[in-house]
């Protein structure tokens, strides 16, 4: 059955510069459910990067709520100080420049969000190997990032997302510095995360053929949600 | 632990960068502590200067005290006709046993009598001493003087009557009947040194010692005895220089004498002394204040070396942070979306600052446990008013590098709250 895993409510951000205030987000309410792969698309400017950093704590909402995990936490009543171990423990996220430490190998990477959570190195090492595994790539373990591909990348950096067992994964533009076969391995690699292990993982992107390995679309137009459309397939379902 | 660890790895980043820092960091390390090494080494030997001057001071004045108990006893001036007179100034001599009955007087420590006269005649002159009020006599200015006096050791080691400044042979000692000790200025005009033998109206003695010639200071030194021998002066002496008891029985011990004996000249030394007893204190003040100028000089010149050096160790980290904060502000914006507190990741740069200036003060010290001496002195006394020998102390050594760490925790300080402060959308920003 569908367990829901994030929801907003009226949820609007606006930003204010000196001479005026853009609405970036416009009273988005959605109701997303575990193991949904969701493709956010809009044109330029149309509140796809802003819903994210909301709903990944990167930022606060002008108003509204967000109900984040199975037990609905309001994250929009966390205190500024406290909102960090939503962020480690709650949220996971990939950037479209993989955002990896250069001077960290491909595990230590993946330890990285670990630290605060798992105080033994060696749980620390054993839970980054298994998630390398999961995202293809445990023979780059002690490489560096600068010795890896963009495929490579993003996958240590999904690997990363996964460190501390997220309830929601954000993503943005992940395959957005990639050639479009190396991006659409790694759609096939979050969608994969999404049937089998029932991550929730929500990304904005611009290309129409990445959004077709999602289980639905959002479509945003002027900060406001435009259309809502599932393609629920057999194994999502399940 | 691995917060540390990555810092480490962090400051690795840029390898030069850091070498740069730290090496700059270094010489800041180093001139603070070759300055505080400088600053003790000046330290303890002012101290030690001053102990010395002291130790000095302290003989001086007791001289000088010794010095106050001094009365000048000769007899009367002879006005007789013809005849050399037997003393150098024309005075009559003092009958020997005139010693054992002053000597047995009350309040008297001690007597020194002296046998003195003029040989040669080196022409008209202002000789002699000054009499109270500046008077003077005007006498017969002779080649040398002849100044015979008891070779008592003990005597001598406490009045101090023989010259003290011995610059070739030695001084006479007891039993010295035929030698005698000439100032430098006679060597020349006896054309003769130690060793040598002179003539003196008509007897020959061995120079055992020369001394250095002060100012009206041309004697020939030698046993009593063998002065009034060779003077014709059997029994008799020129003058006594009688020691009270204590300054305060000066007065008594004179009034006894003249009273004892009216036809002498009986003169307490204790004026002039006193007079020379204000020179001695003030010349003292003078070395002393000096002494501890020159040291006040060059410890608040010390202490702006080690301020300015703290103050650039300070800005360097500084400014090397503010720099890396800015570089990697994309990182850690990222650092921040996974989930870093604002606790952790100020700790991580102020550990990259930390190790900065450890690195920096640990090569800082090598630097001056090398060449503190050379810095300090090249720093502090360029003018080498004080020559010192600086050692790198522990004190110096845990002081440098708790400067340098100092430094490193004060310089990141703000750098590493503005990056704690860092917003998490920078993450997501396009390069």
């Amino acid at each position: 059955m569908a367990v829901p895993i994030l929801k907003t409510a009226g949820l609007s951000k606006t930003y204010e510069t000196k001479s005026n205030k853009v609405r970036a987000l416009s009273n988005v309410s959605l109701v997303i459910e575990r193991g949904e792969l969701v493709a956010v698309m809009g044109p330029s400017g149309s509140g796809k990067t802003t819903l994210l950093t909301l709903l990944g704590c990167l930022d606060r909402p002008t108003s509204g709520k967000i109900l984040l995990g199975p037990k609905a936490l309001n994250i929009t009543d966390i205190a500024e100080s406290e909102l960090y171990k939503i962020r480690r423990k709650l949220v996971g996220f990939i950037f479209q420049s993989f955002n990896l430490m250069p001077n960290l190998t491909a595990i230590e990477n993946v330890e990285l969000p670990m630290q605060g959570l798992i105080p033994s190195a060696a749980r620390r090492r054993k839970r980054a190997r298994l998630l390398l595994r999961v995202t293809e790539i445990p023979h780059r373990e002690k490489h560096k990032p600068a010795q890896l591909s963009g495929g490579e990348l993003q996958r240590v950096a999904i690997a990363r997302a996964l460190a501390n067992g997220p309830n929601l994964i954000l993503a943005d533009e992940p395959t957005g510095n990639l050639d479009s076969e190396t991006g659409s391995s790694i759609i096939s690699l979050l969608r994969r995360l999404a049937d089998e292990q029932k991550r929730t993982i929500i990304m904005v992107t611009h290309d129409p053929h990445m959004a077709t390995y999602a289980t639905r679309t959002l479509y945003l137009r002027d900060g406001k949600l435009q259309a809502d459309e599932s393609f629920k397939t057999s194994s999502a379902e399940s | 632990m691995i917060t540390l660890k990555r810092a480490f790895k962090n400051i690795l980043r840029s390898r030069i960068r850091t070498l740069l820092v730290s090496l700059v960091l270094a010489l800041c390390v180093a001139v603070f502590v070759s300055t505080i090494a400088g600053v003790e080494a000046s330290e303890s030997a002012t101290a030690e200067m001053l102990d010395e001057y002291g130790e000095a001071a302290e003989a001086t004045i007791e001289q000088t005290e010794l010095a106050m108990t001094a009365i000048m006893v000769r007899a009367g001036m002879s006005f007789s006709e013809g005849g050399p007179p037997s003393g150098a100034f024309g005075e009559e001599p003092i009958d020997e046993e005139v010693v054992d009955e002053i000597s047995s007087m009350d309040d008297v420590e001690a007597v020194v009598p002296t046998v003195s006269a003029g040989i040669g005649e080196g022409g008209e002159g202002q000789a002699g001493f000054q009499g109270e009020g500046g008077g003077g006599f005007f006498v017969t200015r002779f080649d040398y003087m002849i100044t015979g006096v008891p070779l008592d050791s003990t005597l001598d080691e406490k009045y101090q009557y023989l010259p003290v400044n011995i610059v070739d042979g030695r001084n006479l000692e007891e039993g010295d009947s035929d030698a005698v000790l000439i100032s430098e200025d006679l060597t020349d005009y006896f054309g003769a040194g130690v060793g040598d033998s002179i003539e003196i109206e008509g007897s020959s003695f061995e120079v055992a010692g020369v001394y250095l010639s002060t100012m009206m200071n041309n004697e020939v030194y030698m046993d009593l005895a063998a002065a009034q021998d060779m003077l014709g002066m059997e029994g008799e002496v020129s003058s006594l220089t009688v020691y009270a008891e204590s300054a305060s029985a000066v007065d008594d011990v004179v009034d006894e004498i003249e009273s004892e004996y009216p036809d002498f000249m009986v003169m307490a030394m204790s004026d002039m002394q006193s007079q020379f007893g204000d020179v001695i204190q003030r010349e003292q003040e003078r070395v002393l204040g000096s002494l501890d100028e020159n040291l006040a000089n060059i410890q608040s010149l010390g202490l702006s070396i080690t301020i300015v050096s703290v103050i650039i160790g300070v800005l360097l980290i500084f400014g090397l942070m503010f720099y890396t904060v800015r570089e990697r502000t994309k990182e850690i914006g990222t650092l921040k979306a996974i989930g870093f507190s604002n606790p952790e990741i100020m700790k991580q740069f102020m550990y990259e600052g930390l190790y900065t200036g450890l690195i920096g003060g640990v090569i800082g010290l090598a630097i001056a446990a090398a060449a503190s001496s050379l810095l300090s002195s090249w720093l502090l006394n360029p003018s080498a008013t004080l020559a010192v020998s600086t050692h790198v102390t522990l004190f110096s050594v845990l002081l440098g590098i708790g400067v340098a760490i100092a430094a490193g925790a004060l310089g990141s300080l703000y750098p590493a709250w503005r990056a704690s402060r860092v917003s998490p959308m920078e993450a997501l920003r396009r390069e």
